[in-house]
């Protein structure tokens, strides 16, 4: 793992003590609400419905056990107990004071956190495939890269202000892991001719208007990637919409401007950003490959892992949904679920936080992973140990074998906590990971992605089942698509018609999941075969057959 | 946003904690929307959140709608709502809304 350097450290020390001095300056009225709400937000400070809201970044969602350990003990100190992990691959804290966030700040910086460009129109959280560095079928671990463009993006000062957020994301496996076709500028990493090299999307998006994102440059050498990315920020930040926020994201400029005209004016300055880019931008990337080494795995005795698969029943089960194999021989990942049946999907109370943390000492390196599925990762545990972690998330409550089905659900904070929000999606979801408890085995892999507005923090346009949670007249409206997808073959899913008020919700949930259930060639077709298979038009129909009817 | 019909309360966040305030008859601020008190004028709820709005103790007042039964002051919208009664999402606890299921 990237460890900070004294550089890092003194950066994010200063700007504790700029925000420390703000919060001051707030406080005694030096600072109006207006002069300061920027600040805050600089700082991933923002106010929501009950309380104000920190969300804390983890770039590329990799934690360290002492990190984790450090984020439950802030939970309890300042917030309520417990964090809530974002499709961002970050966490939230709902519950801080003002008063006290120089000092959660603080905490964070001395676990070598921030919550620096959490928030703004600036480059976010950049994310990547949870199963970075273990996966099999990666090119190479996407990691350095993201921690390269990490410190590259980190207070650059030409994209502080920019029209709008910006996203980036790497994906570095033949399976897509990170959505990196729903991003402003998506990177795939690829084996070049000369070694790896980026196949680079751009004006992916989702929000009211959602778009795939469109491959510009094929194989770029990795030694151009920051010159191309600085490149399209650059065209973004001269040519981007200022005057309206909601034409304000690069997916529209590049719309506009068609993607010839765009990779041309890319082009056109990329001589000139070439040569500010010198060899200590490929020493740093050198040292950072270096500082993702995967750790040495050694050998272990499976008989025990076959022995307790062959004899329970429940280990069984979890391994199966929860259990992926690992580049070595004799390793996988565990993917921790944090939708245990009727709970807020993506909480984790401080106990368990600090049971990850042991776990992840014990047997998993010292490493866990955020995945913008909203669960948590093990990467590197033993087959032989695997026995061991089950019994211990059994314990706290984590070992739900539910991975990739109905209850293992994304779901933005909702109107529950986001101010921008439109309806509640957390209780939405809650609600269908116990109507469809019995049932989600039958129903097999299943994506349900819920948001509480337009703004589509919960993905809902690449579910399988997406749910738009919206104000109709004063009653929360629950619009349906189906037919989304992630992947290199993303899209967009189909708005299917009407929405649905809450109870109604459901019961057309039973419609479709009856129509399923009937229509499917076999129980080996899965929901988004069948979808594909037979059109939108059919499920449609199941939808509303009631509302027909009468 | 919807139009604003009186009744109205007057509400706000606390600077320094963000939870939510309501105005009570005594101009004092409360945290429970049952303590609010009620506007049937709305120029003069609007005269009085101008009167309030105190930077240095809260942020965004502004007035929001509730219901006309006697006796008791409810939302109107279910943003305030929640806005009253905190998050519906339960943490660590089991949800309401159970049903029965039925997929054939």
């Amino acid at each position: 793992m990237y460890r900070y350097s004294e550089i890092d450290r003194s950066f994010v020390k200063e700007r504790v003590c700029q925000y420390r001095d703000q919060v001051s300056r707030r406080l005694s009225g030096a600072l109006t609400e207006d002069e300061f709400k920027p600040l805050r937000l600089m700082n991933g400070v923002y106010l929501q419905l009950h309380a104000y809201m920190l969300r804390v970044a983890i770039p590329y969602g990799t934690l360290s056990a002492h990190q984790m350990r450090g984020l439950a003990n802030i939970s309890e100190r300042w917030d309520k107990g417990y964090g809530h992990l974002t499709t961002r691959q970050n966490i939230q804290f709902n519950w801080p004071k003002l008063v006290d966030t120089p000092d959660i700040l603080n905490a964070l910086a001395e676990l070598d956190m921030h919550a620096i460009q959490t928030s703004g129109n600036t480059i976010r959280n950049v994310t990547t495939d949870h199963f970075a560095g273990a996966a099999l079928d990666e090119v190479a671990d996407p990691r350095p890269y993201a921690e390269w463009i990490r410190q590259w993006s980190t207070d650059h000062p030409e994209f502080q202000f920019l029209p709008r957020k910006f996203k980036i994301a790497i994906s570095a496996g033949r399976q897509d892991r990170a959505v990196i076709k729903a991003h402003d500028i998506g990177l795939r990493l690829v084996a070049g001719a000369c070694g790896p090299a980026f196949d680079i999307y751009i004006g992916g998006g989702l929000g009211r208007t959602p778009v795939v994102g469109s491959l510009v440059f094929k194989s770029v050498p990795v030694d151009r990637l920051l010159p191309h990315l600085e490149g399209i920020l650059t065209v973004y930040n001269l040519a981007g919409r200022r005057d309206n926020k909601y034409k304000a994201r690069i997916k529209i400029l590049f719309q506009s401007m068609g993607l010839e005209a765009f990779k041309y004016e890319v082009e056109r300055i990329l001589p000139r950003i070439n040569d500010t880019f010198g060899d200590s931008s490929e020493a740093q990337l050198e040292s950072l490959l270096n500082a993702f080494a995967i750790p040495t795995l050694p050998s272990r005795d499976v008989g025990p892992y076959w022995d307790a698969v062959n004899s329970r029943a429940d280990f069984k089960g979890w391994v199966k949904q929860n259990v992926t194999p690992h580049l070595k021989e004799g390793y996988a990942a565990v993917t921790v679920s944090l939708k245990a049946h009727g709970h807020a999907p993506g909480d984790a109370s401080a106990s368990q936080m600090r049971a990850l943390a042991d776990l992840a000492e014990q047997v998993g390196f010292g490493e866990l992973r955020v995945s913008h599925e909203q669960n948590i990762v093990l990467p590197h545990v033993a087959q032989s140990d695997l026995m061991a972690v089950f019994d211990r998330l059994q314990r706290e409550g984590l070992a739900t074998a539910n991975i990739g089905l109905v209850s293992d659900l994304i779901a933005c904070p909702g109107m529950d906590y986001c101010a921008l929000a439109t309806a509640r999606s957390i209780p939405i979801g809650q609600q269908i990971a116990l109507r469809y408890e019995s049932l989600e085995q039958e129903l097999g892999p299943l994506r349900i992605k819920i948001s509480g507005c337009i703004n589509a923090c919960g993905h809902h346009h690449v579910g399988d089942i997406g749910i738009l949670g919206l104000d109709k007249a004063g009653v929360e409206n629950y619009q349906i698509t189906l037919g989304g997808r992630t992947g290199m073959d993303a899209a967009v899913g189909e708005k299917m018609g009407p929405g649905f008020t809450e109870s109604e919700l459901l019961l057309a949930l039973d419609r479709l999941f009856s129509a399923y259930l009937a229509l499917r060639r076999d129980s080996n077709e899965v929901f988004s075969e069948t979808v594909r298979r037979l059109g939108t038009a059919t499920f449609k129909s199941a939808l509303y057959e009631v509302a027909d009817a009468a | 946003m919807a139009r604003l019909d009186a009744p109205a309360v007057v509400t706000a966040n606390c600077l320094l904690a963000g939870h939510v305030l309501y105005l009570s008859e005594t101009q004092e601020w409360v945290t429970q929307l049952s303590a609010a008190h009620r506007f049937d004028c709305l120029e003069a709820a609007k005269v009085m959140a101008a009167k309030v709005n105190d930077p240095s103790r809260v942020i965004g007042v502004e007035l929001v709608g509730v219901s006309t039964s006697p006796g008791e002051t409810v939302a109107r919208h279910y943003r305030e709502a929640i806005r009253a009664n905190g998050p519906g999402a339960y943490v660590f606890a089991p949800p309401i809304g159970e049903g029965d299921v039925s997929v054939q």
